[in-house]
């Protein structure tokens, strides 16, 4: 379902991703890990078709972001680090906003946003001015967004930031659901929440991957320990060198 | 796009405060023409002044509405991109599967649709003016040519600020910056006409050409050029295609 092929980005003369390639199969949660600054944000920018990449080959839903921008951007979901809101407009006004933008077919949008609102947890806000809720509404809100046109690609950018503790349970839930119809790629800097979400991770740094590898081998030595040690043993040798 | 760009006025006081401010303004200075006006024609049934025409009155409201027109718009399209860049609302429209000339068109005409609505408003002096002139000789109401051809001008000079606003407002993350080069790059085009009164020959014919306000002043007076269309029309292509190459600039330069 994605395809990344020797991805390289510079800006100017700084590197940010330096030849990565990796395959995420369709209905698969990937992870996307590393301290930052590694890059993480850029990856999903190009795979969201927002940015171009400096030269690789990147095919999402089966399609080249570069050559077929519209198609990929139709099948896609992206949540940015900071959440993409009009904070003028009323929360399910802009969830339809959006779907219309996506070119969400008019018979399904009701359904759609009925369904986004209802996972996300804006049954009670759904009336309210976006520019009034709290952080973790803000960022539920902009979950809803990214899902309402049931893309078959979900890309978010650390999903879970600025969320209380049973939100976050809650929202590693939802993410969990989407595995099997939706091909997820999820980037996170909380090692916990890439052990419970997803079923592989890439480990990167400084523009390259470290590890790529299942939740499962990393963490059969010591349960959640191991895939700690193993980010600390790769992101601390390298900064403290 | 249009509908959210437009209804996006409504939401806050902002579009209401605007061009409620607007038809204050005028209404006072139309009140102050109209007095202004009276005066002149006692003076002239003295014998002690030339008569004035009510279009000679008319011409020099519109030059005024002209003037606050310049001063408002610019407020008005401050916030068209740059509020997209800081609500990081930009990074959906780019991944959404929509064109950038169809992002910065819709911005451009919800703008200006609230414009109109605003000179709308305004519609109502010259209505009065014919309401209450009596058909009689020394004060019949006004040339309606002219009324006509100076709200053409008005609505073309109009969008012709609005497109310079979108661009400011594409090129900067910061209102105040948007706002300031809106005015000065409207202030600029206006002190063309003023330019093209103190040279002589190509230069004055040149200038005369590209300057708005000349061009406004000719349909003020009731002469429909259809170069003076293009001229209006090539300003706002010009700057709404500098809008799009700077919106798709921003992803390249990312």
């Amino acid at each position: 379902m994605i395809e990344v092929n020797n991805l390289v980005k510079k800006y100017g003369d700084f590197s940010a991703v330096k030849g990565i390639s990796f395959t995420v199969p369709k209905g698969e949660i990937l992870g996307l890990l590393g301290p930052n600054g590694a890059g993480k944000s850029t990856i999903m920018k190009i795979l969201s078709a927002f940015m171009p990449a400096t030269s690789g080959e990147v095919k999402v839903a089966g399609f080249d972001v570069f050559d077929d921008p519209f198609e990929v951007k139709k099948r896609v979901g992206y949540l940015p680090e900071m959440p993409p809101l009009y904070s003028e407009m009323r929360v399910r006004e802009f969830i339809e906003y959006v779907a219309d933008l996506k070119q969400l077919p008019a018979a399904r949008k009701q359904e759609r946003v009925d369904f986004v609102v209802d996972r996300c947890g804006l049954k009670d806000v759904q009336r309210k001015i976006i520019g009034t809720l709290s952080k973790g509404y803000k960022q539920r809100v902009g979950i809803a967004q990214a899902l309402v046109h049931d893309p078959e690609v979900v890309i978010l950018d650390e999903p879970t930031v600025g969320l209380d503790p049973v939100q976050i349970v809650e929202i590693r839930n939802l993410i969990k659901s989407l595995a099997g119809n939706h091909t997820v790629l999820l980037s996170t800097h909380i090692l916990p929440e890439v052990v419970m979400t997803c079923k592989k991770v890439l480990l990167i740094n400084k523009g390259s991957i470290m590890v790529n590898d299942t939740v499962e081998n990393l963490t059969k030595g010591g349960g959640g320990d191991s895939l700690e040690q193993a980010y600390l043993k790769i992101v601390a040798g390298e900064t403290w060198a | 796009m249009f509908k959210r760009e437009f209804r996006g006025y409504f939401y806050t006081p902002m579009a209401y405060v605007f061009i409620g401010m607007f038809v204050c303004l005028m209404a006072v200075t139309f009140w102050l023409f109209l007095l202004s006006y009276q005066y002149h024609t006692q003076q002239s049934v003295m014998g002690q002044a030339p008569q004035i025409t009510i279009d000679r009155i008319a011409e020099a409201f519109y030059s005024n509405m002209h003037v606050i027109l310049m001063i408002m718009i610019p407020f008005f399209t401050m916030r068209l991109f740059t509020t997209e860049s800081s609500q990081n609302t930009m990074s959906l429209l780019m991944t959404s599967p929509v064109r950038v000339t169809e992002v910065v068109l819709a911005k451009f005409f919800g703008a200006a649709s609230v414009v109109t609505i605003m000179l709308a408003m305004t519609l109502v002096f010259p209505v009065f003016l014919v309401a209450f002139s009596d058909t009689s000789a020394t004060s019949a109401g006004p040339d309606m040519g002219i009324i006509t051809g100076t709200y053409l001008g008005l609505v073309l000079i109009s969008y012709t600020y609005v497109a310079i606003g979108t661009f400011w407002s594409s090129i900067t993350e910061s209102q105040l910056v948007a706002l300031m080069c809106t005015f000065v790059n409207i202030f600029a085009l206006w002190l063309l006409s003023l330019a093209a009164q103190t040279v002589d020959g190509v230069g004055k014919s040149v200038l005369s050409q590209i300057a708005v306000n000349e061009q406004f002043i000719s349909f003020s007076k009731g002469t429909l050029e259809l170069k003076a269309f293009v001229m209006f029309a090539s300003y706002i292509v010009f700057y709404l295609f500098l809008t799009n190459r700077s919106i798709e600039s921003r992803s390249w330069r990312a």
